[in-house]
């Protein structure tokens, strides 16, 4: 067991953790062996079933170093939160925000062995809470500058939004340059009752990164979270939400779109666990895959005994755009209330071929006609962004990705 | 314009067409009428270029071209249209959306300046209005959502905002109500013009008491049994198919 764990990458991980571990703030030992002891997922884990992170193990990597000089691109002139290789960036930053000050070993999160090791090793992180109503976007960036030694850039992130507030926030995870790196983040969220969050994440990694992101969410009493996710970037990606609806009458919307290509590997996966009644959870994600890529979908549910009227719905649809395009799906649903609703579905096919020969017989060409299905495909979870600047950001991206992809 | 010569086409092995001959002269209309099963859509689809018929013998010339060895859009940028008997219905693609990106990729390939916006919007407002199609159904998802007739009369609205040369109008009549129809026959016939040619296929005469074409062709069991004037649609009409396909036998 020790053997296969150690083999597994731990060590050098334990070099690394040794070499910045008098530098961090609070108890980290705790973290870390939790990490330790479950080393990186491969296959024989069930909720990394399909996404199996042997090759990650198998790199070395260098913790990531603050950078004050990097010049970061931002979509939008509004009020923004920066933070580069995982370190808030004050001079940038122009929204009061709180830093994380080290690991509460919160019971639960830490079962996962990268949140561990992320509660091990993050050097910083906002803390953002928003008590009234704003209606102007926050723009987050988490930037990483790539490097030779393999950085990883590690930080943890809290947004707190207190009954009564409402908030947008757009967070971007972008590259400042090209080659590897790997990003291990967790953004908590936790919308006390009757708050509301907008939440969108654009994640444009860079094509060698990994990027694996957790979101930890707690609804209260009808508390409202709306979280969109659109993937592009990284050879390999994971996005996690665990969320835990605790409060009555919350109300839960997940959506994701994602355009991979080449030999890219995406990963949404989300466990929503109704603990509360009379909630309602949405999920509809939607991917074009062309390539070699793979896009995995695991949508969990779990309706706890008590949680009557849970009103659960969750979609996967994936557009196969080449022969060797793959997508991994697995709802499971898990029921343990009497009087629920919960749904869940699941297509997976290539381009319509009756649509494809009605553009192409108006005159439009083949790969022009393939592009305004698959952007027609995707504009269903784009059409709910109001920001103007985010939609054009997304847009563009799915033209790079109709050039090389589809 | 459009040759067919002994036209041999199957479907997963099974033959459709067996040796179909028409001849289309520029400013004809002719229908091609028949009974269900007779090949009509195979004919509308092998013109237009859909995948899955395989040609097992004779060609299609188009102004002395091969037309069967292009793709879909080189015959539509050729001039070639097909009104479809059932437009598909394309969520998220919006129909002015479609409309313009059609209109420019034809005028693109004629090696005419695009429209802009504001001039498409004028080109195809007038168009509607002419085919009674408001504002609200070109706001839409292309097709989705559509009547019968709202389905049919957008087709009339890309034949009239694309002009084809050789327009093939397949079952167009079906899914209209009598006034729908009369609208649809108003802007085909408006179409008529010495430099365009089209197909009319269609199961019942009714649409060919609007338009009135130059010659009919019966179509049965994949060929082309009988062909006349545009009184032998009123003769179909009266008698029914039977007459003809027994004289065939």
């Amino acid at each position: 067991m020790t053997t296969r764990v150690e083999s597994s990458g731990v060590e050098s991980w334990r070099e690394a953790f040794e070499s910045i571990r008098a530098a961090l703030p609070g108890e980290r030992d705790v973290a870390f062996e939790a990490f330790a002891a479950r080393g990186f997922p491969t296959n024989r884990v069930e909720a990394w079933k399909y996404t199996s992170l042997r090759p990650l193990a198998r790199q070395r990597f260098r913790p990531a170093e603050p950078d004050r000089d990097a010049v970061v691109p931002f979509l939008n002139a509004g009020p923004r939160i920066v933070l580069v290789n995982g370190f808030l960036r004050e001079d940038l930053t122009t929204v009061p925000v709180g830093r994380w000050a080290g690991p509460d070993n919160r019971a639960g999160v830490e079962d996962e062995a990268l949140v561990a090791l992320n509660a091990a090793m993050a050097g910083d992180g906002y803390v953002l809470t928003i008590a009234e109503i704003r209606d102007e976007p926050i723009e987050i960036v988490h930037a990483t500058v790539p490097s030779p030694t393999g950085p990883v850039a590690q930080s943890r992130n809290r947004i707190v939004i207190a009954s009564g507030g409402t908030a947008r926030v757009i967070e971007r995870h972008i590259a400042l340059g090209k080659g590897a790196y790997f990003v291990n983040g967790v953004t908590e969220v936790e919308v006390q009752a009757g708050g509301q969050l907008h939440h969108t994440k654009l994640q444009e990694e860079g094509a060698d990164a990994h990027h694996l992101w957790f979101m930890p969410v707690q609804l209260d009493r009808d508390a409202v979270l709306e979280s969109a996710v659109f993937t592009f970037g990284a050879r390999l990606s994971r996005n996690q939400i665990e969320a835990d609806i605790f409060g009555e009458g919350a109300t839960l919307a997940l959506n994701g779109a994602y355009a991979i290509a080449g030999r890219q590997l995406a990963d949404h996966t989300s466990r929503i666990e109704h603990r509360a009644p009379g909630a309602t959870s949405r999920q509809v994600y939607k991917g074009a895959i062309g390539g070699q890529a793979r896009g995995v979908f695991q949508g969990h549910i779990i309706v706890a005994e008590g949680a009557q009227k849970t009103d659960g719905q969750q979609l996967n649809r994936a557009l196969l755009l080449s022969g060797r395009a793959e997508i991994d799906a697995k709802p499971v649903l898990e029921i343990y209330a009497d009087d629920v609703q919960c749904s869940h579905g699941a297509t997976a096919g290539d381009i319509d071929g009756d649509a494809l020969f009605y553009l192409r017989s108006r005159g439009i060409p083949a790969n022009s006609a393939r592009g305004l299905l698959v952007r027609a495909f995707l504009s269903e979870i784009l059409d709910e962004t109001p920001e103007d600047a985010l939609r054009r950001a997304v847009e563009d991206r799915i033209d790079a990705f109709l050039e090389v992809g589809a | 314009m459009l040759e067919i010569r002994d036209l041999h086409v199957s479907v997963e092995g099974r033959a459709i067409l067996n040796g179909l001959d028409l001849s289309v002269g520029l400013g004809e209309i002719h229908a091609v009428m028949g009974p269900n099963g007779s090949g009509k859509s195979t004919l509308s689809y092998i013109l237009s270029g859909r995948e899955g018929y395989a040609v097992d013998r004779g060609e299609a010339l188009y102004d002395g071209r091969d037309l069967l060895a292009l793709e879909p859009e080189e015959r539509a940028a050729a001039g070639v249209f097909l009104a479809f008997q059932y437009p598909v219905e394309i969520p998220g693609v919006g129909t002015m959306t479609f409309l313009r990106t059609a209109l420019n990729a034809l005028r693109r390939g004629r090696g005419e300046d695009e429209l802009d916006a504001m001039q498409f919007l004028r080109v195809v407002r007038e168009k509607a209005r002419a085919l009674g199609i408001g504002e609200d159904m070109l706001k839409r998802a292309l097709n989705v959502g559509f009547s019968g007739g709202e389905k049919k009369r957008n087709e009339m609205l890309q034949l009239a905002l694309l002009e084809p040369r050789l327009a093939i109008l397949d079952e167009t009549d079906s899914g209209l109500d009598i006034d729908a129809l009369k609208v649809v026959a108003e802007g085909v016939n408006a179409l008529r013009s010495p430099d365009r040619a089209m197909l009319i296929i269609t199961h019942y005469q009714r649409l060919l008491d609007h338009i009135v074409p130059d010659r009919v062709h019966v179509l049965a069991k994949g060929r082309i049994l009988r062909s006349g004037g545009s009184e032998l649609a009123r003769e179909l009409e009266a008698r029914g198919y039977t007459d003809i396909l027994s004289e065939a036998a």
